[in-house]
Order: C-alpha cells, then sequence, then structure tokens
C-alpha cells in the first residue's frame, strides 16, 4: 500500500479530520498518516509569546518536533486567530506557509478555510485601509512564490488533501529523501565532506530547504553510483 | 380824383412766360394740353433744325435753318378774332367757361399756357384754321417785349401783325400739307439745345401726361414725336428708347400681372369712400365708409405694391424700371401734374417716413401709383409755373401725412399694414438678379414664383390682422365685405394641410410598434397641431358669418378629428408607460434575482463580518459534527467501536450541534462578534452580560441569577460560544434539579487566574456521588434525566480554553450543588 504523509497546521484540535482522511486514505489503498500542529492554539504556550502567535517560536519547535519527518503534503490553515494587531507581525497561514516552506520547499502546500479571491480580497482590502504596501507585497509574495498547490474550503479540506496526495507521484528526490530519514539518526562520514559528521535527517532537511547544495549532495551521490556500478560490473 | 387803371407793362410777358414757365418739358406740355383741349386727336411735336442750325446768326428772323420746334394738332383751330380776343388776351381762358370741351375735360385754364412758347423759342409763327375758313398766320418775336426800365410801355404798345394766308402760301411757308382746321405752332430759335436726351426726357413726360380712364371716354389722342435729326439714333434702340415715333400711354389701368394693391375713391357726392384691397390679383376686403373728408369729392387713388416678382413683370411690360417710373402720380381732369410723382419726387412725404421705419414703411422704391382728381370747381389750383398745385386746404386733407392723416395716407397705410403685417414684405426665395434671368425666359409662367412663406400660413395671418389693417371706426363702417372666396380658400387649404398632417401622424401610429418616447412626440406634435387649429377656428370665427355651413362643419369635423385622436395618443402613451414600468420593474426584479444567486456564488466580499464569522462557526461545528458522525458509522457498521468511544464522539456531536443552535440564537445580539471562533474576552463581563440576557434568550421566569463579581476580570481568548454552552449546560443541570435560584460568585485568586462558583438551590447531586464527584464528569453519568454528555462536554470545553471544572458538592453555597470553575 502506498505510504503518505500530511501535516495540518490549525490551532483548533484537528484529530476528528484526521481519522477521516486515515480512514478515507484507506478506502482508497493510501496509508495516510496524518500529523498536526496547533499553531495559535491555547494549549500550546509554548508557541506563544504573550498570547500572541510567536513565530520564531514556532519554526524552531516545528524542527525539533517533526526533524525526521518527511511530510508530502502541509495543509495550512488560513485564519490562526492571532491576536497582533499590527498586521506586519500578525501570523496567519500565509506567514506560516512561508516561513515553513522554506523548511519544506518540496511538501505540497495547501491552504484551507479560505479560498484564493478571498485571500486576495481581504490583502487588496488590507492594503485599501492601511496603504502598507510592503505588506501586501509581502503576502501578495507568498501567495505567488512559495508553491501553494491548492486553496480548499474548511468543509472540505479532508478530501483536498486525500486527492492531493493520490495525485503526487513519488520522485527521486522523495525517494532519496524518505531513505535519508528511515535512518534518519545515522551519521554521515564520509564521499561528500560538505556533509560530512552530520546525520542523515539533517541532510534530508539540507536536501529539502537548500536546493543548490541538495542538488550537488545528489549529483556527488549519482555519481557514485555510477562509480559503483561500473566497479561492479568491472567486477 | 383821377380814374386810374391797372397797367401791363411790356416785362409782364417774361413774367408769364419763360420766367414763369421754367421747365422746357412743362412748356411743351402746355402746348400739348392746349391741342388735347382743342379737341385734337393727335399732336405732333417735330424737332427740326436741333443739332445744326444757323441760330447763331439770327437777329431777326429766324430762317429756314434755324431750330425749330412744331407742335401741330387737328384741333378746332383759330381765325382772327379768335387770336385777338382769345389767344392775345393775357390771363383770358375759355376754358374757363367751360370746364368739359368736347367730351373732354379741359386741361389748361389759366390762360398762360400760351406763354410757353416764349420760353421755349425765341420767335412763335402761328399758323391755324377753322374748318372753312382761313389759314391766319401771326408772328411773335418775343424780344420785342423784352425791354427793360421803360415804365411806359405796355404790352399792348407792342404791335403784332396777323395776316390770312392762303392754302398753298401755308404749304410753302411751313413746308406742312394742308390741314382742315388745327394749329400750328412754330417756335423757332429754341432757346435751349434740344439733346437726345432732352428729347427722351420730354418723352417720358409724355408719356404721363394722359390718364385715358380719366381724361377722355371715348376718344383717343395720340401724340407723336418727329425728330429726324434722331432717326438713325433711334435704329437699334428699345421702344421706349427711341425718340421718334407715338407716345405710347404708360398709364396702366390694370398692370397685367398679379399684384397687391390698394384702390380707393370718394364718390362724386363726397359723402362715402368706396376701398378695394387686392393680394395677387384677388380682392381681400371692400370696404364702404363715410367720407369725413369734407372738401374732398371724385377722387380716385390706387396704389400698387411691387413686390420683387412685380417689378420684374413690370419692366418687363413697361420697358422701365418702376424706379425710373416715379411713385404715386397726380392726374387733375386726366392731366397729370408733373412733378409730383417723377423719379425722386417725393410730393407725399413718403421718403421721410421711410427713413424713420425702413422695415415698417414702404417707400417710393417699392410702389407705383396715381391720385386722380375730378375737379370741376377748381378747387386744385395749379401753380402758374406748372409745378404743382397750390397748398391749399383741399391740397392739405388729401396729402396730410400726419395723425388726422388725409385722405391718401388713411388709404396708403392700409396698403402698407397689409404689406408689413399681413403678407410679410411678400419676399421671394430668390434675389432679384436671379430671378430677372429666370422670368425673361421663354417658358416662365407666375406658377413658378417661389416666395419664403408658404401661402396658407401668410393668408391665415392676412386673416387674422385683417381688422387691424382696415382700421376703421365702427361708426364710420357703411359695409365691410371679406371676400368670402378667400376665407374660403384658406378654409380648404387649411383642412387640406391638417388632413394630410393627421394622416401622417395616424400613419407613423399604425405603421410600426411605437415606444413611449416616440408616442410622447407625435402627441407633442399633434397637440401643436390642435393648438394651431384651434387658433386658426378663433380667428376664423370672426369671417364665418357668411361661409356655407358645409364649410363651417369641416373645420369642427377636422378639430374633432385631431381632438379625439389626441385622446387616443394620450391613452396609448399611459398604457405604454406602465408597460414600460412594469417592464423596467421586472428587468430590476430580475437584475435582484440575479444578483441574488450571484450572491450565493461570488466570493464573500460582501458579506458582513458577523456573517463571516457565523459561517466560518457553522462550517467548523458542521463539519467536526460530520466527521464525527462518519466514523461513528463506519466503525459501528465494521464492528470495531467501542461503547466509549461511541459515547465520546455523540457527546462531541451534541456539543457542536448546540452549538450551532447557540449561533443562531446569539446571532441576533448586536454584541455578539463571530468573526472568530475564539476572541478574547473578559470571561467576568461575558457572564454578567450572558446571565442579565438568559430570559430573552430562553423565555423562562423561573430562575433567579445572583451574581457576585467582587470587582475580577480575567481575559482570555476563546470561543464564547463554547462558554456560552457550558453555562447552558450548568443552568439547565440547575433547572432540572429542580432549582429557582442560582448563585455565580467570581474572584481572581491571582491576577490571571479567576475562580467562578457556581451554586444553585436545587435538590443537589445525589448522595451516591458525594465520594466521587469525578464521575458525574464521565460520559453517559447523569443526576438528572439528561443523557450524560453535558458535564463531559463542559469539562472538554474548559479543558481547551485552559480551563478546569469540579463538583464541590452539596450546600456549599446554596442548598443545591455547587460547582467551580478555574481558570490559570
Amino acid at each position: 500500500m502506498e505510504k503518505k504523509t500530511c501535516l495540518i497546521i490549525d490551532d483548533t484540535d484537528q484529530s476528528d479530520i484526521r481519522e477521516r482522511i486515515r480512514a478515507n486514505g484507506l478506502k482508497l489503498n493510501i496509508d495516510i498518516e496524518c500529523r498536526e500542529f496547533n499553531v495559535g492554539s491555547q494549549w500550546r504556550t509554548d508557541l506563544l509569546n504573550d498570547g500572541n502567535i510567536d513565530i520564531e517560536k514556532v519554526i524552531q519547535i516545528f524542527k525539533e518536533e517533526f526533524n525526521g519527518v518527511k511530510f508530502d503534503l502541509i495543509a495550512f490553515d488560513y485564519d490562526l486567530e492571532d491576536k497582533e494587531q499590527d498586521l506586519e507581525r500578525k501570523v496567519t497561514g500565509l506567514t506560516l506557509i512561508s516561513r515553513i516552506g522554506e523548511i519544506r520547499k518540496r511538501s505540497i502546500k495547501l491552504i484551507y478555510s479560505a479560498m484564493l479571491n478571498d485571500l486576495l480580497q481581504d490583502i487588496f482590502e488590507e492594503y485599501k485601509k492601511t496603504q502598507n504596501l510592503r505588506t501586501a507585497k509581502s503576502r501578495i509574495k507568498s501567495l505567488l512564490f512559495n508553491g501553494i498547490r491548492d486553496f480548499a474550503d474548511r468543509s472540505d479540506y479532508d478530501s483536498k488533501i486525500i486527492t492531493l496526495l493520490q495525485a503526487k507521484e513519488p520522485n527521486i528526490d522523495d525517494l532519496i529523501e524518505e531513505k535519508m530519514r528511515e535512518y534518519n539518526s545515522m551519521t554521515f562520514l564520509s564521499i561528500y565532506p560538505a556533509f560530512k559528521g552530520m546525520t542523515f535527517g539533517n541532510i534530508a532537511d539540507i536536501m529539502e530547504s537548500d536546493i543548490i547544495r541538495g542538488n550537488k549532495f545528489k549529483r556527488e551521490i549519482i555519481d557514485q553510483i555510477i562509480s559503483n556500478m561500473v566497479e561492479i560490473n568491472e567486477k | 380824383m383821377a380814374k386810374v387803371h391797372f397797367r401791363t407793362n411790356v416785362q409782364i410777358k417774361s413774367i408769364i412766360g419763360k420766367d414763369l414757365i421754367t421747365d422746357d418739358n412743362v412748356a411743351v406740355l402746355e402746348l400739348v394740353k392746349n391741342s388735347f383741349d382743342a379737341n385734337s386727336k393727335k399732336v405732333e411735336v417735330i424737332f427740326e433744325n436741333i443739332v445744326q442750325n444757323d441760330d447763331d446768326e439770327i437777329i431777326m428772323i429766324p430762317s429756314s435753318n434755324t431750330s425749330k420746334i412744331i407742335i401741330k394738332d387737328t384741333g378746332i383751330g383759330m381765325d382772327l378774332i379768335d387770336i385777338s380776343d382769345k389767344w392775345l388776351n393775357i390771363a383770358y381762358s375759355e376754358k374757363k367757361e367751360h370746364s368739359e370741351n368736347f367730351g373732354r375735360l379741359v386741361a389748361g385754364n389759366k390762360g398762360v399756357g400760351r406763354f410757353s412758347c416764349d420760353k421755349l423759342g425765341e420767335y412763335l409763327d402761328i399758323y391755324s384754321k377753322k374748318k372753312d375758313a382761313n389759314y391766319v398766320h401771326l408772328f411773335i418775336d418775343w424780344k420785342k417785349f423784352e425791354v427793360d426800365n421803360d415804365k411806359y410801355l405796355d404790352i399792348e404798345d407792342i404791335s403784332l401783325n396777323v395776316d390770312e394766308i392762303s392754302p398753298s402760301d401755308f404749304e410753302n411757308v411751313t413746308g406742312f400739307e394742308n390741314f382742315e382746321h388745327g394749329t400750328l405752332l412754330k417756335i423757332s430759335k429754341c432757346r435751349e439745345i434740344w439733346t437726345a436726351r432732352k428729347i427722351l426726357s420730354l418723352k417720358r413726360q409724355l408719356e404721363k401726361l394722359i390718364n385715358p380712364n380719366q381724361a377722355f371716354r371715348q376718344n383717343n389722342f395720340d401724340i407723336e414725336i418727329k425728330a429726324s435729326e434722331f432717326i438713325k439714333e433711334d435704329i437699334n434702340k428699345a421702344e421706349y428708347e427711341k425718340i421718334n415715333g407715338k407716345i405710347k400711354n404708360k398709364i396702366f389701368e390694370k398692370l397685367n400681372f398679379r399684384t397687391t394693391s390698394i384702390s380707393s375713391s370718394i364718390s362724386k357726392n363726397g359723402e362715402t369712400i368706396t376701398t378695394i384691397l387686392q393680394d395677387r390679383g384677388r380682392e381681400i376686403f371692400k370696404l364702404i365708409e363715410k367720407n369725413k373728408f369734407n372738401l374732398l369729392k371724385d377722387i380716385y387713388i390706387a396704389v400698387y405694391y411691387l413686390n420683387t416678382y412685380s417689378k420684374i413683370y413690370f419692366s418687363k411690360q413697361t420697358g422701365i424700371r418702376s424706379v425710373d417710373f416715379g411713385s404715386i402720380s397726380l392726374f387733375i381732369n386726366g392731366f397729370r401734374i408733373p412733378p409730383y410723382g417723377d423719379e425722386g419726387d417725393d410730393w407725399l412725404g413718403l421718403e421721410i417716413r421711410k427713413g424713420q421705419g425702413n422695415k415698417r414703411y414702404l417707400g417710393t422704391r417699392e410702389i407705383v401709383g396715381r391720385i386722380e382728381i375730378t375737379d370741376n370747381n377748381d378747387q386744385f389750383k395749379i401753380i402758374s409755373s406748372r409745378t404743382g398745385i397750390v397748398n391749399n386746404a383741399p391740397f392739405l386733407q388729401l396729402t396730410k401725412s400726419s395723425s388726422p392723416f388725409g385722405y391718401f395716407y388713411k388709404i396708403f397705410r392700409r396698403l402698407e399694414r397689409f404689406v408689413v403685417e399681413g403678407i410679410k414684405w411678400d419676399s421671394a426665395k430668390e434675389k432679384e438678379t436671379v430671378l430677372e434671368e429666370k422670368i425673361n425666359k421663354a417658358g416662365w409662367s407666375s406658377s413658378k414664383e417661389e416666395y419664403i412663406e408658404n401661402d396658407l400660413s401668410r393668408n391665415k395671418r392676412i386673416l387674422s390682422v385683417i381688422n387691424k389693417i382696415i382700421d376703421a371706426r365702427k361708426d364710420e363702417v357703411i359695409e365691410l365685405v371679406i371676400n368670402e372666396d378667400f376665407i374660403s380658400d384658406i378654409l380648404d387649404e387649411q383642412a387640406k394641410k391638417s388632413k394630410e398632417e393627421l394622416n401622417n401622424i395616424l400613419a407613423e401610429i399604425e405603421n410600426k410598434e411605437l415606444n413611449v418616447e416616440e408616442v410622447t412626440s407625435l402627441l407633442t406634435i399633434l397637440k401643436s397641431k390642435t393648438n394651431d387649429l384651434d387658433d386658426f377656428a378663433s380667428t376664423f370665427s370672426e369671417f364665418s358669418e357668411n361661409l356655407p355651413k358645409a364649410q363651417l362643419n369641416k373645420l369642427s369635423t377636422l378639430q374633432q378629428s385631431f381632438i379625439t385622436k389626441q385622446s387616443e395618443l394620450i391613452i396609448l402613451e399611459s398604457k405604454l408607460r406602465e408597460v414600460e414600468q412594469r417592464e423596467k420593474q421586472a428587468k430590476e426584479e430580475l437584475e435582484l434575482e440575479r444578483e441574488k444567486n450571484t450572491y450565493f456564488r461570488t466570493s464573500s466580499r460582501t458579506i458582513s463580518e458577523d456573517a463571516k464569522g457565523l459561517i466560518h462557526n457553522i462550517k467548523i461545528t458542521a463539519k467536526t459534527i460530520n466527521s464525527n458522525i462518519d466514523t461513528l458509522y463506519e466503525k459501528i457498521l465494521s464492528g470495531q467501536i467501542k461503547e466509549k468511544e461511541i459515547l465520546t464522539r455523540l457527546s462531541v456531536i451534541k456539543f457542536n450541534a448546540e452549538k450551532a443552535i447557540k449561533i443562531s440564537q446569539l446571532i441576533t445580539r448586536s454584541n455578539f462578534k463571530t468573526q472568530a471562533d475564539k476572541q478574547y474576552c473578559d470571561i467576568v463581563k461575558f457572564i454578567e452580560q450572558y446571565i442579565a440576557l438568559y430570559s430573552d434568550i430562553y423565555d423562562t421566569n423561573s430562575l433567579h441569577f445572583e451574581i457576585n463579581t467582587n470587582s475580577s476580570s480575567l481575559e482570555r481568548k476563546l470561543s464564547i460560544l463554547d462558554l456560552s454552552l457550558i453555562f447552558d449546560d450548568l443552568i439547565s443541570n440547575s433547572e432540572k434539579a429542580k432549582a429557582t435560584q442560582i448563585q455565580i460568585d467570581i474572584h481572581n485568586p491571582s491576577k490571571n487566574a479567576l475562580k467562578i462558583m457556581f451554586s444553585d438551590n436545587g435538590i443537589g447531586v445525589e448522595k451516591k456521588f458525594e465520594q466521587k464527584f469525578d464521575q458525574l464528569f464521565e460520559l453517559g453519568v447523569t443526576t438528572t434525566d439528561g443523557s450524560g454528555i453535558g458535564l463531559h462536554s463542559v469539562r472538554k470545553a474548559l479543558k481547551e480554553m485552559g480551563g478546569n471544572i469540579q463538583l464541590l458538592g452539596n450546600g456549599k453555597k446554596l442548598r443545591g450543588a455547587t460547582f467551580e470553575i478555574n481558570f490559570q
């Protein structure tokens, strides 16, 4: 059975939804492991600062909590109920996509609880009120440049998650990352000096977050594989 | 005492001769008039040796080469007695005794006309013959009478010889053939040089000399100019430019084309004035009124207004331009009184008036006409110099140009008003020069005339201003007749036009589907036409007395048709407006419906924040309900579910269902913010407000609430929906425990903590739970007849808010159960 992983970032409990996703996924022969990260909820005080979402804390804890965990798809709730009034500092789903997206580039991004035209409308309305072009640009950039695959309504985002996961074909990068994460804690010792001393899990993170370094590493691996194959062949 | 007498100094000849008659043409005219009075059927005015002569050499006797003017007639002639007793008798005029001779009114009567000969030349030979008598000859050398400073020389002292001569001598001397009777005046050594132009000028005067209508009734009178020296010059000239030839009478009885004119006459007995106005040759009205001019009678006036076409026709018919012809001539007893009416003469002051109002008054350039006076009583006295008539009382009554107007102006002003106000100058569409070319081409007829204004509106206006034009006092009017044909024609034209207009409108209505604007436009046109018709009918009614009833009925029928059509159009307009209004309404409703439908498909841009929040919350609750039901369903089906899980999921479903109900109850509150599932709120204030409106929401009077806040507060981000449900559940439990009183005590144990004590005076919890209070919060456990879900959900919801709940027991505050809720 095909295995897929997804993460739901929401300020409310999503256990019911995760259960549905798993159950429906199984019907389609997909084993979906779905986790949640409750940014903005009152019981995750470790993610808050004086009641407001602390984005740096969120990123740090994300890295810690999900180190070595590959996510095929990350679903972001757009409306995180951040109390922050300052729009530049207010954290929304777009903010998280932007920051988490940097470290999980290859994961499919889904925004729910808002449709694209609603999002754009919000950005424009906000701009009309505040005349803050910088924020407006930043938000639009988030929409454009963070690999958002789709938008979903809250009423059916679970089925959207399943659909997207079903459609995702594993590629070589996924396979490498999967394997690296499988041996998450093993330390890399040779063949690529740049990564010497790093765990496979760390390397997997780098490969996902830094395309250039990741590609260099992949090239090195391929060279190594080819040369091994040649060697084997010769032998 | 000595007897004395008037004496007549010889110089009197000049006084009454060449010095009195200053105009050569007048002099010739006087001599021609004498011939006329002598019953001559013709008179020849002959010019000899005008161009080349021996005048400078002649001192005593004229020769055959001396310049001559010969006036030759075939009148009754004179004999010796006539010559000596009448002709030579200064100031004697037989004509004074006989105002009419030979069926003609006599022209001259002063007895000084003969002295015109002195004006014309230095010598005079009179040859005259009566029937069956001899020729008589008198020669006068006028110089003999031109003796200055001899007071003793009387005119009688100059003797003259008159002879009888034989016919053959007559022929030999004069060079003319014998005649049975008549007079030949040979005026020699002309005092003035007669050029072709001068003779032509004489011709013009002779053309207008006699009014044939007035002067004689049966007999003709021909005048002929003979000037052999100018025969060559006459070749290739137009008739009216020729010197030689018979004078054609230029006094028109009637112009041979349609004009606008007015004619008026004072009766012979002077009692009435009859005036007829004609327009383009058709009589408009005839007015008979009392004559207030007591000194005037037997006078006729005719004045013609020449519009552009008429001027061209006039010129074509007469050979001269109307401005060159002159304006209003005066005739007394058939003979014109020069210079009245000559080109440039303004004896009636018409040009002075014109200068005061170019567009209001007619001037000499626009009219031609004549005044004919039959003066049997010698009222109008010709000035001896023949330059007009004496400005006496009758003349003033005739010509006065200011109010009260003289007879001429009384009549003339009617024509003037008609032209100015009635026919608006009757202007042609094209300029005179262009029309002249067209008219002079073959094939032209008056039916081709084109005017700026159409006939119908022109004629209607005439009708409307007729009374103003006439301007006669009612007590003076004896009879006024408006031409019935004129009125009838107008009516027919109007009826035809109105019918056409109505038909056009009908065609518009019938041929196509009209919208409201088109109907309104047609209605406006129709109203305008109806008003025109009504105005016409109103004007028309003044003159309708004598018209046949059938014609009158035609008009009222037409008016009725217009009114009927107007009514129909008004109804149609109203109906179309209604339809348009309904269509508009339907369109608007459709638009609204579309908008409503569109509303559902568009983004939530136009949805209020409250509605957005409402949708958001409903989605969350519904999603949660759905998910749990799906899972429950599947697990029950697969047999893979335990009772506890069933209860748990059912409690979640119930809680969310209650939340949805709560949303519908709270949505109407103006301070209910549903923007967010969670929001920061002061828990204490919320409880106070929620309890305060509890009876509004639940419509119950059975519970009494007491809240003690102790000035506490705690701000917490939570779902107020959930908080509402928590208190709903607690209150519901109190009701089920038959409580009538609830007491809520709140205080802050620390700055960021809150303790709420919820007590009632109900029956409390069962004893069996006294040691195991926590059991109450388990699913399925209930102390009332409830489902056992409520407290479990309460605890779960509080946990998510960062709070907790525990049962303290019975009788802690009030008689019943007391719950403690803590927020940290």
